[in-house]
């Protein structure tokens, strides 16, 4: 008995086998996302899946819930799985150089998307965001926004960050480079608000906190959404009339901006675009397979700003 | 004896003092009083004393307190429930969903229906935990750790990994919204979701403290045997205190999307420890068979204050982190060295 | 011949206790040195200042004629003082040799590798010598009670020790494997070994020591030969008073049967066991211990599930499920493990003594009636002479012989017709056994049912009106007190009254 389920079981496992490397000659592309927790992320997800169906490659898409040990052993998988090529959300760099290093010995071509890393050049492309220009642009709305109320002498401003990953802590130096420039100019009260960790209520805890201090903050400007979903409820327990500019312009994002009273406070929305990301890097991964080169190697898709003029409506 | 008695005094409220003290720190280095050099302008320059930061104080304390309430049941059986954040978020993401498909309803048919999903969500968790405790014998530690891998990958699944928003108003009511409206404060003074909470804290801590199911289970925390040959029904006494368990943190998780009018399948990661915490700064020993709802609010309003306080100071969120390990040491020193002294 | 050890004009002050107050005493090697009193007089505490756990206040440890003082056990342990614990410190998964060897294994050449082989030659060597059975390379945790006892002494040989405190060694042995100890007692006495043996039990005291010290209240009161005193002498010595009749037996009239017991068989623990108790009755249980009496008596309390048979009480057949239906029924039981499964010992006297009564007594909706528990704990800390200071006392801080009270005081409060009483003086001083026995014969004198397992057969022929014996798991035989006599329990209990039957 034991002996005819271990036959079965090894005729399942080398039929799968089969089917694995028989089954389709389109070719197979790897992807590591950096966490299906994201928002972000599904939307990247969503791009590299159209892609698949539209330019035709099978798609195996992982995650690496933002650490590079767990990184390394996704791409090892994927070499094992045998993709012809592999692209990954760099979030931890330093925790998974050295597998793309190995995986590109190893004759798999290497891409990065939303984040890369500086400690090899063996990356064929990366397609990402640029975060530090759209700090800028969260600066430039939070600045035009003091000049259209005209507060343009000793307004308070500030920002609520998350400096852990790299991408954050861009669009943090982004939105400082604009504003410290004006900091003199139309003396500026500049106020670092906390780390709200990604939690929309340590969000509202901290905006509760500087509302006490600072009642008549101006305007603010977070590096993510559930921050200013925290800090929207704040605001409105406060009573107080605080504008607000966001960073990644989710579903709920669109939906505030365009909402009567939401939108009086959350006015605008730093907009990434990971659908384009998703699937401009499928796209270079593609060609690199076919034809061995990709069109630049690195493709930043600039951030815009969303206002009510560009919002979408939802559902 | 008498000699004692302040060392005896001291050594029993060690945490309220403390608690006292951090206030009195606090409210001093977010005041003028070293400007001015006057100490009375503490109360009226202090930000921390400001009557808006007490308000929001009780507002910060609400999902710890709900969510350690629930705890020191479990803790004091001797057990331990580290799948609290998860559950919360999952009613939290549970009661959005079906608050989007329910609009047009009034603000109390909206409580009720934030109530009926926190009860469907807590009681169907808690089952789960307390079926695997006492049925299949499986450690706690190892059961709500399934639960909390559980519980937060449904949080995804239903939410489609995206956070449900564009609830109706109403639904805001429970978490966010204020009484006691004022020309100065237009919003209100005092908010619906500290009654909620005391309420609550009542509840549970008369029903641990007063009743003769509450004695069950600190007799069942102290020696299991003892209180099954005592005529007790352990297995449901360790039941039902998982259900409760999980039911409050289903309700922290509610009130958290209430407040927020969003539902985030990622929120309240990594809150049992904080949880865990207050508890236990409160007193209850992780050993089992001591402690109290009412002690283990002096630990989460030590945390609060901790929190509330150093953003006020615009200390750097690292340090704050260092600040709280420190202090979960230290409540976990004292515990031990209360036990040591028992023996 | 010059004393071993000597403990000279020995005070020990604790903050708000003088524990000790001038004593003096002198062990001689090649005796074996009773050391008696109550719980409480200080026996312990002397023996953790010559052990090097405390250090006194005032006076002198003479040690082999010279001055010692010991900072920690571990030096004492070095000098050659060792103390076998009533709680044995036996590590249960390593090997016999590893637990003799525990912290100063046999190394190899090099230093750095313990010598397994030589280790077990070694340990094997001292178990020979002793004579036992017992393998050095067996694992501690397949070992009974006594042969641990056994690796504690083969412990103590291989550390060359000179003196050996043996501190209620009989605690948890049967009647047979107590012989099998005295036996190595002698042989430490042959080794000229000075060992100093602490004990409850009279009998014992009288078989194996040659003289006794006595202590009462941290106070010296004598030193003596025991061939010198009588045993009823020694006990009024111990308590300060005349003990009349230690037992206090009275006549008890029996009533009608309470419960009744038919072919009760629990798997591998005890098969066809009948039997029944009537009020107004204490029904003894005697047998060796591993003869399956803690196991039926739980039976019966519903606290182990039965393979078949039937229970009757008041007449009516019951099944019990679980303690709770038992107690339901009017059935009490006081364990024989009072600190893991008779006390919630980080709980109050007045929480441990109401717990099983909690649901019948409280107010509307469940709500506790902490004036009744308080009434109610109160009367009955009066009524059977509890020492406390309050109700709301941690039971931890009583003395053994009062939690037992307090135990027995939580099954009358529950209003039990049937008590099940096991092992109910185990380590409880002389004073409050017989206390504890004036009240075992009020509470049948009322009319209420006593069923008491017993390892003291003293004990258990001073005090019962009907004794049953068991060995393995059967019921040998039932016997009336008047003309019972240790000899034949012990017969009955060892089985050999039924192996001569057979022979025959």
């Amino acid at each position: 008995m034991k002996k005819l389920t271990s036959i079965l079981l090894a005729l399942c496992l080398v039929l799968s086998i089969g089917a694995i490397a028989f089954a389709d000659e389109a070719p197979t592309l790897g992807f590591i996302l950096g966490s299906r927790e994201h928002a972000f992320y599904c939307s990247i997800e969503d791009g590299i899946n159209a892609a698949a169906e539209e330019l035709g490659f099978e798609a195996v898409v992982l995650e690496s819930n933002l650490s590079g040990d767990i990184a390394t052993e996704r791409i090892e998988d994927l070499v094992t799985m045998g993709v012809d090529a592999i692209s990954l959300a760099c979030n931890e760099p330093a925790g998974c150089t050295q597998a793309i290093i190995n995986a590109d010995k190893d004759g798999v071509p290497m891409f990065t998307f939303d984040c890369t890393t500086t400690l090899t050049d063996c990356v064929k492309c990366f397609v990402g965001t640029d975060n530090y220009q759209g700090g800028v642009v969260g600066g430039e709305a939070t600045i035009k926004a003091l000049e259209d109320m005209g507060m343009t002498d000793g307004a308070v401003i500030g920002i609520i960050g998350y400096p852990e990953p790299q991408s954050c802590i861009d669009r943090e130096e982004g939105w400082y480079s604009v504003v410290n420039e004006y900091e003199e100019k139309y003396n500026l009260t500049i106020v670092n608000i906390g780390n709200y960790e990604g939690q929309a209520d340590i969000a509202q805890q901290l905006m509760d906190g500087a509302l006490t201090e600072y009642p008549d903050m101006a305007c603010i400007f977070t590096v993510g959404d559930p921050a200013c979903i925290g800090a929207l409820a704040a605001i409105k327990n406060a009573g107080a009339t605080t504008k607000m500019i966001g960073f990644d312009a989710n579903p709920e994002a669109h939906a505030a901006i365009l909402d009567e009273e939401n939108g009086k406070i959350w006015f605008a929305d730093v907009a990434q675009d990971p659908y384009n990301i998703g699937y401009q890097i499928s796209e270079q991964m593609l060609k690199y397979v076919k034809e061995g080169t990709v069109d630049e190697q690195t493709i930043l898709i600039s951030p815009y700003l969303v206002d009510a003029s560009n919002a979408i409506p939802q559902k | 004896m008498q000699k004692n008695g302040f060392k005896h005094f001291v050594k029993n409220n060690i945490v309220v003092i403390f608690l006292i003290a951090l206030c009195f720190g606090f409210g001093i280095g977010t005041s003028k009083v070293f400007k001015t050099g006057n100490i009375a302008d503490l109360f009226s320059t202090s930000t921390f004393f400001s009557m808006n930061n007490i308000v929001n104080l009780t507002t910060q304390m609400a999902i710890n307190a709900v969510l350690s309430a629930g705890l020191t049941y479990v803790i004091i059986l001797g057990g331990i429930d580290i799948s609290v954040g998860s559950v919360a978020a999952l009613a939290g993401v549970v009661s959005m969903l079906i608050a989007q498909r329910l609009p047009n309803v009034n603000t109390f048919c909206a409580v009720l229906i934030l109530l009926g999903s926190t009860f469907l969500v807590g009681i169907i968790c808690g089952s789960f935990n307390g079926l695997m405790i006492t049925k299949f014998n499986v450690v706690p530690m190892i059961a709500t750790l399934a639960m909390q891998t559980i519980a937060r990958g449904l949080c995804f699944i239903f939410s489609g990994g995206k956070s449900v928003f564009g609830v109706e108003n109403v639904y805001g009511f429970l978490g966010g919204g204020r009484l006691v409206k004022t020309e100065a404060k237009p919003t209100g003074w005092i908010p619906i979701i500290t009654i909620v909470v005391i309420i609550t804290i009542f509840i549970v801590h008369t029903l641990l403290s007063k009743t003769v199911f509450g004695r069950h289970v600190y007799a069942t925390g102290s020696n299991r045997s003892v209180a099954h040959l005592s005529g007790i029904n352990t297995k449901r006494v360790i039941f039902a205190c998982h259900i409760i368990c999980s039911v409050m943190a289903a309700l922290a998780g509610v009130l958290n999307a209430s407040k927020l009018q969003n539902g985030q399948p990622a929120a309240c990661d990594g809150y049992e420890m904080y949880a865990i915490a207050a508890t236990v700064l409160g007193g209850t020993s992780l050993s089992g068979g001591r402690g109290s709802v009412g002690r283990a609010m002096f630990g989460v309003a030590i945390i609060a204050v901790i929190n509330n306080g150093m953003n006020l100071m615009h200390i750097n969120s690292y340090w704050q982190k260092v600040v709280i390990g420190s202090i979960i040491l230290l409540a976990v020193i004292l515990d031990m060295a209360q036990n040591k002294k028992k023996d | 011949m010059k004393p071993c050890i000597q403990a000279v004009h020995i005070y020990k002050h604790f903050p708000g206790v003088q524990a000790l107050t001038d004593i003096s005493a002198d062990f001689y090697p090649g005796e074996v040195h009773a050391l008696l009193g109550e719980n409480g007089a200080g026996k312990s505490t002397l023996i953790k200042i010559l052990s090097g756990v405390y250090t006194p206040t005032e006076g002198q440890i003479i040690y082999n004629g010279e001055q010692v003082s010991f900072d920690n056990p571990g030096q004492a342990l070095d000098a050659g003082i060792a103390v076998i614990h009533q709680e044995l410190s036996i590590a249960n998964d390593l090997t016999v040799a590893q637990n003799i060897f525990l912290g100063m294994e046999p190394r190899k050449k090099n230093g750095y590798f313990v010598d397994t082989r030589r280790m077990n030659e070694l340990a094997q060597e001292a178990l020979d010598f002793m004579n036992v059975a017992i393998r050095a390379t067996d694992v501690a945790r397949d070992l009974t009670a006594a042969q641990q006892q056994m690796v504690e002494i083969a412990k103590v040989i291989v550390h060359n020790a000179k003196v050996v405190v043996m501190d209620e060694p009989t605690s948890s042995l049967s009647e047979h494997e107590i012989n099998a100890l005295f036996t190595q007692i002698n042989m430490l006495k042959e080794k000229n070994v000075a060992v100093i043996y602490i004990s409850h039990r009279m009998k014992e005291i009288f078989q194996i020591c040659d003289r006794a010290t006595i202590l009462r209240d941290g106070c010296f009161v004598r030193t003596c030969l025991l061939s010198e005193i009588t045993e009823r002498e020694l006990v009024t010595s111990m308590v300060g008073r005349e003990m009349k009749d230690y037992y206090n037996r009275q006549k008890h009239t029996r009533g009608k049967e309470t419960l009744r017991v038919e072919n009760l068989c629990g798997g591998r623990w005890f098969q066809n066991i009948s039997f029944s108790a009537y009020s107004g009755e204490i029904l003894g249980v005697a047998g060796l211990i591993g003869a399956g009496r803690t196991e039926v008596m739980e039976t019966i309390f519903g606290a182990r599930k039965r393979e078949s048979g039937k229970v009757f009480v008041n007449g009516e057949e019951v099944n019990f499920e679980s303690p709770k239906d038992a107690i339901a029924a009017r059935i009490g039981m006081v364990t024989e493990d009072r600190r893991r499964t008779g006390l919630m010992l980080q709980s109050t006297v007045r929480e441990n003594v109401v717990l099983p009564s909690l649901t019948e007594n409280h107010k509307k909706f469940n709500f506790l009636n902490f004036k009744w528990e308080k009434e109610t704990a109160k009367e009955y800390v009066d009524k059977l002479g509890v020492k406390t200071p309050s109700i709301e006392t941690l039971i931890a801080n009583l003395s053994g012989g009062n939690q037992q009270k307090v135990i027995l005081a939580k099954w009358l409060i529950a209003s039990s017709d049937i008590l099940i009483l096991d092992e109910p003086t185990r380590g409880i001083d002389v004073n409050a056994k017989s206390e504890f026995y004036a009240l075992m014969n009020d509470y049948v004198a009322q009319g209420g049912t006593v069923i008491m397992v017993s390892s003291e057969l003293p004990e258990i022929i001073g005090i019962s009106d009907r004794i049953l014996v068991m060995h393995e798991g059967k019921l040998t035989g039932e016997l009336p007190y008047e003309g019972a006599t240790e000899e034949e329990i012990i017969t009955l209990a060892s089985g050999s009254a039924e192996n001569t039957a057979k022979g025959a």
